[in-house]
């Protein structure tokens, strides 16, 4: 699809292979990363919101 | 307190610090402020568009405040001034309990908050003076951009090293957002302010014509993205959580969500051009990518939404989760729309229509609008830490500003489906059925008076949140510096994350942001500017006469681009209409290109030569003694006022700078030719009966117009290219 959009364009036709393989490098690294976090770390990072300032600073520990 | 300090203290290595709440509550008054001027100049100018119709007496006649200058106000306005400072308040106020630390330098948070002020009220005072670039929503000049590029850096720097000197070792969410929308703005904004300066407020885009286009709407789509969107949901991931007092649903979607979109934004500019003289393979990058946009935007909704899990209930009590549900729901149906609109075939019905402003307008009035509503509702009691003066009178502000966005946006529908079905209706014998573009706009009439009481709905939801927060505020006491304990990062917590790399140092997360948004507007950007295919040039086909440009240069200051197109689509219905579809190659020395965006009148790519001056002149004047029925402002000030001719030689200059092949020196002499045009238009207007001095902008103005679109026109004898050749002999 991509080559197709730039087939006119000789000189460019690294571009959308580059353009392809970055983003779906980029997204599938992206969701082995989400998917591989800890749990326990991906608790902790949700509620950091909800840390009431200084009442309950659990100060950086998982 | 007592309880949880005791656990407090039991942890040894505790710093105390304190929170900058008075950055947070500048930006919060500003936000509040400049959200009542923005939702008034707005409802000016809804208000104006039928007013040469129904009130003609109402018509001023003033040129400060014509539409065709409010209007970029009203977006500049709602944009950078009300969402932008909405912004900064939620960042700064997230920012530093995220991260639980102060922000790092009090006085860049206060460079950073007067700079930018001072960048609004100077918007205040230039565009309604005319000070503008046309670059919609870059309308302001290049000392302005400078400024913002100066006061964003400072921001940035504020942040990053906030991060650096943080005391928690992970960065939610929402701090990639923030960071994410900071370098892409900064990028954009640079890119897209590139001009030569002729004197020292004003400057010619440094592109032309089809590539100032691209430039443009990839910087105009993610003005919409990395400011009204990216950013507010940084806002959304901490502030809704807060709201409902519970977390996030899936903090790994809002991972995927984050990078997802900012890879995928850059790219989907072109959508703003379909069957334009862009490219085609630009134009379907754009389609491609907007329509894959709407995965991680309705991730990003669903997982909004989806916070209130099991909460549902406290939405029918609590008016500020009432404000953020609807803000949700408002992002998830305008990034739907969004991806829609960005189809060709649906495309070529909606755009130049109000269908646009209905769809601008679910966004800016449902999602900017409320989020910051249930933002603001949160945070000044707790600023000023007290209780909300009054919860009834919120739940009153959010029915009648619901109400206001209903009656705002469907009869904007109406009139968007409307006319783009008019301009496009042939008659059984082939013809047009409704020929006279008026035709179209008299039906679009009621439909601007129903969009503009729901305007006033919305300001007057607003009005009584000002109220309330004032209240609010005056009964509590505001602690400029809340106090805060946390322990400090231990030394060795960077071997730790190991592979947590990204969210743990800023400058590396930067940097992976930079090269995500950036690759996008690399890979469509500079094969456009540099591959000399895509912009086929015309030979007949020359550079405006230096009275022309002066008449450009009013055609711009009066923002006559707000409500006409210069593109004609190839398309019969338009063809029929206004004559030879636009080619790329026409535009090749029109610093800034004025396209435009909109059709609240007819296009004017082919306007040249299609009226005698005498009917410029009078419809200048008067538009509705000429066409009856117009809705188009009158210009009387162009009429009485002189052009400046002294300036034309630094124009000239700046030109050729840029490219523009005026013969060398003509910078000197293009005076004379000036005054040879601008004569030959007075005389012919005498001969009409009409006496006015060959010195007054209406006739520069005219020269600009009569000039449109002719040169294709092969016989290449255009009064204008004879002047000039004249010239180079």
């Amino acid at each position: 699809m991509f080559k197709h959009l730039y087939s006119n364009l000789e000189h460019f036709a690294i571009f959308p292979i580059l353009a392809m393989l970055i983003f779906m490098a980029v997204f599938i690294g992206v969701v082995i990363f989400a998917y591989k976090m800890k749990k326990s770390t991906v608790d902790y990072i949700s509620n950091l919101p909800l840390e009431d300032d200084e009442s309950k600073s659990k100060n950086g520990e998982n | 307190m007592s309880q949880t300090d005791s656990k407090i203290q039991s942890n040894q290595n505790l710093e105390t610090f304190s929170y900058d709440n008075a950055i947070v509550k500048n930006f919060t008054i500003a936000a509040v402020v400049y959200g009542v001027i923005a939702f008034l100049v707005g409802l000016i100018i809804a208000i104006q568009l039928y007013v040469p119709k129904v009130f003609p007496f109402l018509d001023f006649g003033i040129p400060y405040i014509s539409f065709g200058r409010l209007r970029p106000l009203h977006t500049n306005a709602a944009i950078f001034a009300f969402v932008g400072n909405i912004i900064f308040l939620g960042v700064y106020y997230s920012m530093q309990r995220l991260l639980k630390a102060r922000m790092w330098s009090d006085t860049l948070s206060k460079i950073h908050f007067w700079g930018w002020q001072l960048i609004i009220l100077g918007a205040v005072i230039t565009l309604p003076l005319g000070i503008t670039t046309s670059k919609e929503y870059a309308e302001l000049e290049w000392p302005f951009d400078i400024a913002i590029t100066v006061i964003w850096l400072i921001f940035g720097l504020n942040m990053i090293m906030t991060i650096v000197k943080r005391r928690e070792r992970h960065m939610y969410v929402a701090i990639w957002f923030y960071l994410g929308s900071w370098v892409a703005v900064a990028l954009l904004h640079v890119v897209n302010s590139f001009a030569v300066p002729y004197n020292w407020i004003h400057s010619y885009s440094l592109f032309a014509g089809v590539q100032d286009a691209l430039v443009q709407w990839w910087y105009g789509h993610n003005a919409v993205a990395f400011v009204l969107t990216t950013p507010y949901l940084g806002l959304m991931y901490y502030f809704m959580p807060k709201a409902a007092d519970r977390p996030v649903y899936s903090y790994r979607l809002s991972i995927i969500h984050f990078w997802s979109l900012i890879f995928l934004y850059m790219w989907a500019g072109p959508h703003h051009l379909l069957y334009s003289s862009l490219p085609d393979w630009t134009q379907s990058l754009g389609t491609v990518f907007s329509v894959m946009l709407l995965a991680p935007s309705w991730g990003g909704t669903l997982n909004g939404l989806l916070i209130l899990r099991g909460a549902w209930d406290k939405v029918r009590e609590d008016p500020i989760l009432k404000f953020m549900v609807v803000a949700v729901t408002a992002y998830g149906m305008a990034t739907f729309e969004g991806s829609m609109l960005s189809v060709k075939s649906v495309n070529a019905l909606s755009h130049f229509t109000d269908w646009t402003i209905a769809h601008v307008h679910v966004g800016a009035l449902g999602w900017n609008g409320f989020l910051g509503f249930g933002i603001l509702y949160w945070i000044v009691p707790k600023l000023w830490n007290t209780q909300l003066y009054s919860k009834k009178l919120a739940n009153w502000h959010f029915w009648i500003g619901f109400l206001g966005i209903i009656l705002y946006v469907v009869p904007m529908y109406w009139a968007g489906v409307t006319q783009g079905l008019m301009w496009k209706q042939f008659s059984p014998d082939g013809f047009l059925l409704y020929k006279n573009f008026l035709e179209t706009v008299a039906p679009l009439v009621p439909m601007y008076i129903i969009r503009s009481i729901g305007g006033s709905l919305f300001l007057t939801g607003a009005l009584l949140m000002v109220y309330n927060l004032t209240r609010t505020a005056l009964a509590g006491n505001f602690v400029a510096n809340e106090q805060a304990q946390a322990a400090a990062l231990p030394k060795e917590f960077k071997e730790k994350i190991g592979h947590k790399w990204l969210e743990g140092k800023p400058v590396q997360f930067t940097i992976a942001s930079f090269v995500a948004v950036a690759l996008g507007g690399f890979l469509e950007i500079v094969p456009m500017q540099i591959i000399k295919s895509n912009v086929p040039t015309i030979p007949s086909v020359k550079p405006y006469t230096p009275l022309e440009l002066i008449g450009r240069d009013i055609y711009v200051r009066e923002g006559c681009y707000t409500c006409h197109s210069q593109l004609i689509r190839p398309f019969r219905s338009e063809t029929e209409r206004y004559g030879e579809y636009s080619k790329s190659g026409e535009f090749v020395y029109d610093h800034p290109f004025q396209w435009g965006s909109k059709r609240t009148g007819p296009d004017l790519h082919r306007v040249g030569g299609k009226y005698p001056n005498a009917w410029h002149y009078q419809h200048m004047y008067d538009p509705q003694s000429i066409s009856p029925g117009s809705i188009m402002p009158r210009y009387p000030w162009l009429i009485s006022d002189n052009y400046d001719i002294k300036i034309i030689s630094n124009k000239i200059k700046a030109m050729q700078f840029l490219g523009v092949p005026y013969p060398v020196g003509y910078a000197d002499v293009a005076e004379q030719d000036v005054i040879t045009q601008a004569k030959d238009i007075a005389l012919d207007l005498k001969n009409s009966n009409i006496k006015v001095e060959h010195t007054k902008e209406i006739i520069a103005l005219t020269a600009y117009l009569q000039r449109l679109g002719t040169d294709i026109k092969a016989k290449n004898d255009g009064q204008a290219n004879l002047n000039l050749q004249a010239v180079t002999k």
